[in-house]
């Protein structure tokens, strides 16, 4: 039996009270593949995301992941997963290493706190942060810090699947470019899946093999990321050269 | 889905006045059955580990330890207010020699727990709405789940634990500072004898005094910071739902803790 996918949203529809946020919603995102979905801002990107995370509940339709329910394995599904939250979301009362070690200090296995830091120290070093922010706290970072300190979290136990949420949004080109490179780097190192949210099209063909355009709901393109930009007048070309659909011939 | 009021016909606009009652009706019942399934559980996680001790101990200190200045002034002043006001009640039938009885049983039975409830549930349980509001509207809440930690465990438990622990210490030690309080008011200002103060505001004390005083500390503890979580917990829309998380605590745990003391002083009567 071939494997199933690692994702698979099926029909998925969700509404705000009579917001329709997801309209059938479908998509796939098979192991080891990146995966990016793009769209415009408010377009329900990071809805789609908490629902494939199980954090929000949806109104219709049926999430697999890795041909199960969601719903049933919740909890092993979460063991394998790292997540940077778009914004980073790293908890600002504790120091950066605690933010990095957090599954590790207060998870299951409740490491000791010396080998939790030089875990998080060694997963700092991959972002490429030296030892001496480990004591900082998040609110003493820059923005680009703070992605790659959501980055190490998101790293640290060694997830089969990553999930990026607008990873290069809000920060100066240099930044987001380093930040780019970083996760080409990490991807290209690994056999992880990931699935990465982002509106920047510099972004998406360097870190992903396929794409997805989300427009009113639901998927209106799929591809492969490198012809993203050899589109012309159709809903990804309008998308990706910054027209708008009434353009449409 | 609500139809828009703008949708009423004109045959409608008897129906109004029911709309304007209906409404807020269905909003407290849906925030009352909202708050039952959210305390039920937390009881459930009560139940079940994982326990975190470190953050219990750190919410420990910040509710009970930090709050204790705000607690001892109030209770200090209340009490000096309190024996002021029974005197002037009191001289009216010859009855002085009772204040230090009244104030004690007054500030214990009453005054102590209700003002310590009222002054924990502005300082602690605001503190907490805001602080949980902040880590939801900013992911973190969301970040533990996918780090597999219970938000329930890690951030609401310790929190209604801590302060169902530490306000009836709280509030033991404002009953003392505010009959301390009465007592210097006795002596300096009313002139009432020093020896015999002290003797007749404990005498006159039953242990269910002290007990109901304690009870209730108990129940406001567990008041604020259930009120403080459910709308940290529930909050949404940024830096104004932080702020109506905030203040929504407040006034739910004040009117919840008028509500509860009315209750818990019929059975102790
Ligand atoms: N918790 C929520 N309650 C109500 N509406 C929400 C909520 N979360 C998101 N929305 C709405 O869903 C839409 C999509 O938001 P989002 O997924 O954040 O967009 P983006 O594609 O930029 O990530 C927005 O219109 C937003 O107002
Ligand atoms: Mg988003």
């Amino acid at each position: 039996m071939a494997t199933p996918p690692e994702l698979e949203l099926d029909c998925i529809t969700k509404r705000f009270g009579s917001n329709t946020v997801l309209d059938r919603l479908s998509l796939t995102v098979e192991r080891g593949v990146s995966f990016a979905l793009i769209g415009k801002s408010g377009g329900g990107k990071s809805v789609a995301l908490k629902i494939m995370l199980g954090l929000l509940p949806w109104d219709r339709g049926e999430v697999r992941a890795r041909g199960m329910k969601l719903t049933q394995h919740i909890s092993e599904w979460r063991q394998s997963i790292g997540v940077l939250f778009q914004g980073g979301a790293l908890f600002d009362s504790l120091p950066v290493w605690k933010n990095v070690a957090f599954a590790g200090l207060r998870g299951r296995e409740r490491m000791d706190a010396r080998q939790a830091r030089s875990k998080a120290e060694e997963k700092l070093e991959r972002v490429g942060l030296n030892a001496s922010v480990a004591g900082q706290y998040p609110a003493e970072l820059s923005g680009g810090m703070q992605r790659r300190v959501g980055i190490a979290r998101a790293l640290f136990t060694q997830p089969q699947l990553l999930f990026l949420d607008e990873p290069t949004t809000g920060l100066d080109p240099v930044r987001s470019e380093q930040i780019t490179t970083l996760i080409a780097d990490i991807l290209a190192d690994s056999s992880m899946t990931a699935v990465t949210i982002s509106h920047d099209m510099n972004f998406v063909p360097r870190i992903s093999t396929q794409t997805a355009l989300l427009d009113g709901g639901r998927i209106v393109w799929q591809g492969a990321s490198r012809s993203i930009h050899e589109h012309g007048h159709d809903r990804l070309g309008n998308f990706v050269q910054g027209r708008r659909d009434s353009d449409l011939p | 889905m609500s139809p828009d009021p703008q949708s009423v016909r004109h045959g409608d606009r008897f129906l109004l006045p029911f709309r304007a009652i209906g409404r807020p009706v269905i909003q407290i019942c849906r925030h009352v059955g909202q708050l039952t399934v959210f305390l039920v559980t937390a009881f459930r996680h009560l139940l079940t580990p994982p326990y975190y001790p470190t953050e219990f101990a750190q919410c420990l200190y910040t509710l009970g330890f930090l709050s204790l200045p705000i607690v001892g002034l109030t209770t200090l002043f209340a009490g000096g207010a309190l024996a002021l006001q029974i005197y002037t009640g009191g001289i009216r039938f010859n009855a002085e020699a009772a204040v230090p009885a009244i104030v004690a049983i007054g500030m214990v039975r009453e005054l102590g727990p209700v003002l310590c409830g009222l002054m924990i549930a502005g300082r602690s349980g605001s503190s907490i709405a805001a602080e949980l509001a902040t880590m939801r509207v900013s992911d973190q809440i969301d970040a533990l789940e996918t780090l597999s930690i219970a938000p329930m465990d890690y951030l609401v438990i310790p929190r209604i634990a801590a302060a169902t622990v530490a306000m009836p210490i709280l509030v033991g030690i404002g009953d003392i500072i505010g009959i301390l309080g009465g007592y210097l008011v006795g002596i300096y200002r009313l002139g009432i004898g020093e020896v015999g103060y002290l003797t007749q505001s404990i005498e006159f004390l039953d242990r269910a005094d002290i007990v109901s005083s304690l009870v209730k500390g108990a129940v406001f503890g567990f008041i604020i910071a259930a009120c403080g979580c459910y709308c940290g917990m529930n909050a949404r829309h940024g830096a104004r739902g932080v702020g109506i998380a905030s203040t929504s605590s407040v006034a739910l745990s004040s009117t919840l803790i008028i509500a509860a003391n009315f209750v818990l002083t019929d059975l102790f009567f």
